[in-house]
């Protein structure tokens, strides 16, 4: 046993301390400033400051506590994709909670220190680091779940989320011990040393591939993991239900992407099939459900189970081209699925309940900017060109057929079909049928939600026609692995 | 007395949580059993690093998760008691507002 001075090398986390600073900070002066803009600001500064420190970083593999966590261009791409979720999320929070008499110090600190436990999970190059980030997340969306203690439905949200994420925690943390009792190790680089020296417990290492892959099938919602999903975003306030259907899903797929293209040399079977086994039953299963939901929410929570699948078919090919489709269509997934929970979050604005899909009939002719956006989301999400849900869909089944999968792209080309149904439900409500007085008039000041979403909608059918440059950033980021 | 049989215990006390959880209606029960799950992961740490390998890694693992257990109850018990004002029970049975 000998013992090594760690090496903190306090650069590598600025982004996360400046984080913290501020998160705590909003929790000691929530009442001293004045209610309106201030919180809000001092929130997206914060997102905005760290967002702007990551890229510094980039292509110099900053390492940090023995290498416990690298910030390779990798983790930076990710980090910077949270971000920009995290600061959509403050925004349609701030027109949310806006409604709504709460304390916004504690709600905009526990975002902040979601996404510091989003980037360690990102950045952790150790299961255990990582399973820290993932906790600090958990334990932070927990808290915004509820936040509405005053409401049943938001507390029965929090309570099913809490006990599943507490569940798939454990599933987690026992795949880490059969790892360490794998390799004796919990770096996720050890598995290539000691695949190279063949000095490791086979049994264990799949058990642990599986074991992992289900805690995190937990975090991204994949069936059969999805329970939890549908009811949460629903009954959460819809500002956390956005970030809460985008975010973690960023950042769980890195942390599998990682796990995979670091295990799956040594039991490819195991973990190709586990993998296979998520996404044909995401899709099958997502897509089925969504066709007979009549929220506009838990449509959404089902859509996003099913996107999960067509994600999922990325990790199949990790090293050849399915980890830059998967990032393509993470970064296309942000755009599409922000903007909509966006919609539905002006929508909500005005009735405070339950949102349903026939409460928008006829909205067209009142909010004819709102009802396009949507449109052009749901079209993305979809799939159809010329907008970028069609691309990230493209690139996935390229590289499934080039790796020899050809049956599973025939399931999800099928299941793109299905979605049309539901997608297109939505749109066809708004433009063709008879206008409800329910949502014809909403109110309150949206500026800023609505450039927001023109901006969403406008880089949407932006890489729909362009997709090359972002497929170029990813595919330089990924050259490192 | 070796690994094996640490090891069996592990798994046994692992599931003896996860059966807990699937059963069991009662949501501080559910905690629970959460909790055992977790404590049952830290006896395998604790195993392995002592008999397979020569590091103390494993028994170090231990305190971090002792500590982010103690994190999870403390957010869990908050949560349990903001739900107990909202609905007079702790049957999740019985808590289901939510379907679709």
């Amino acid at each position: 046993m000998n013992f090594i001075a760690p090496n903190v090398n306090i650069i590598s986390v600025m982004p996360e301390i400046l984080l913290l600073l501020s998160g705590t900070a909003l929790l000691f002066f929530r009442n001293c400033a004045g209610q309106g803009k201030a919180i809000p600001g001092i929130a997206s500064a914060a997102i905005i400051l760290q967002g702007l420190m990551i890229p510094t970083l980039w292509g110099n593999n900053i390492a940090g506590f023995n290498s416990l966590i690298v910030r390779d261009n990798f983790s930076i791409l990710f980090q910077t994709m949270v971000g920009a979720t995290a600061l959509l999320a403050v925004a349609f929070s701030h027109y949310y909670l806006k409604q709504r008499k709460v304390s916004e110090g504690e709600y905009y600190a526990l975002i902040l220190y979601a996404v510091v436990g989003m980037n360690v999970m990102i950045a952790g190059r150790d299961l255990l680091v990582i399973f820290l980030g993932m906790e600090i997340l958990s334990l932070s969306l927990y808290v915004l779940v509820g936040f509405f203690r005053d409401i049943n439905e938001s507390m029965e949200a929090t309570v099913k989320y809490f006990l599943l994420g507490a569940f798939s925690s454990a599933l987690f943390l026992l795949g880490i011990a059969f790892f360490f009792g794998a390799l004796g190790a919990t770096g996720i680089d050890n598995v290539t040393t000691a695949i190279e020296q063949s000095g490791f417990n086979i049994m264990l290492l799949m058990m642990a591939a599986a074991l992992l892959c289900t805690g995190l099938g937990f975090k991204i919602a994949s069936v059969p993991f999805h329970m939890w999903a549908p009811d949460t975003y629903e009954g959460a306030p819809i500002s956390v239900a956005s970030l809460l259907s985008v975010a973690p899903k960023i950042a769980a797929f890195a942390v599998l992407l990682r796990i995979v293209l670091a295990v799956s040399p040594a039991t490819s079977q195991v973990t190709s099939y586990t993998i296979i086994a998520m996404a044909v039953a995401s899709m099958i299963i997502g897509n089925i459900t969504a066709l007979r939901q009549t929220g506009l929410i838990r449509m959404l929570a089902y859509s996003g189970i099913a996107q999960v699948g067509f994600m999922l078919i990325g990790l199949l090919s990790p090293e050849q081209e399915g980890g830059p489709a998967l990032m393509f269509y993470l970064s296309m997934y942000i755009l599409m699925n922000m903007g909509a929970f966006g919609v539905a979050i002006v929508f909500s604005m005005v009735e405070g309940k339950r949102l349903l899909i026939n409460d928008l009939s006829g909205i067209a002719a009142h909010r004819p900017f709102l009802s396009l956006a949507m449109s052009i989301f749901m079209i993305s999400l979809a799939g159809i060109p010329p907008t970028a849900g069609f691309f990230a869909k493209f690139y996935i089944f390229k590289t499934a057929i080039e790796a020899g999968y050809l049956w599973i792209v025939v399931v999800a080309v099928i299941m793109t079909v299905v979605s049309l149904y539901y997608y297109f439900r939505v749109i066809m409500v708004m433009y063709m049928s008879e206008a409800s007085d329910k949502l014809s008039t909403v109110s309150g000041d949206v500026t800023v939600i609505a450039v927001l979403l023109g901006v969403l909608a406008f880089a949407t059918i932006l890489f729909g026609i362009m997709p090359g440059s972002i497929i170029g950033i990813i595919s330089k980021a990924l050259a490192f692995m | 007395m070796g690994i094996y049989h640490f090891f069996a215990i592990g798994i046994i006390l692992f599931s003896i949580g996860l059966i807990g959880f699937i059963l069991r209606n009662n949501v501080i029960i559910i905690l629970m059993s959460v909790e055992l799950m977790l404590n049952a992961v830290n006896l395998l740490f604790v195993a392995f690093s002592r008999y397979l390998y020569a590091n103390p890694d494993g028994q170090i693992y231990v305190f971090i998760i002792m500590t982010v257990a103690a994190a999870e109850v403390a957010v869990g018990l908050a949560i349990i008691v903001a739900l107990y004002r909202r609905f007079a029970t702790l049957d999740v049975s019985k808590i289901n507002q939510l379907k679709g």
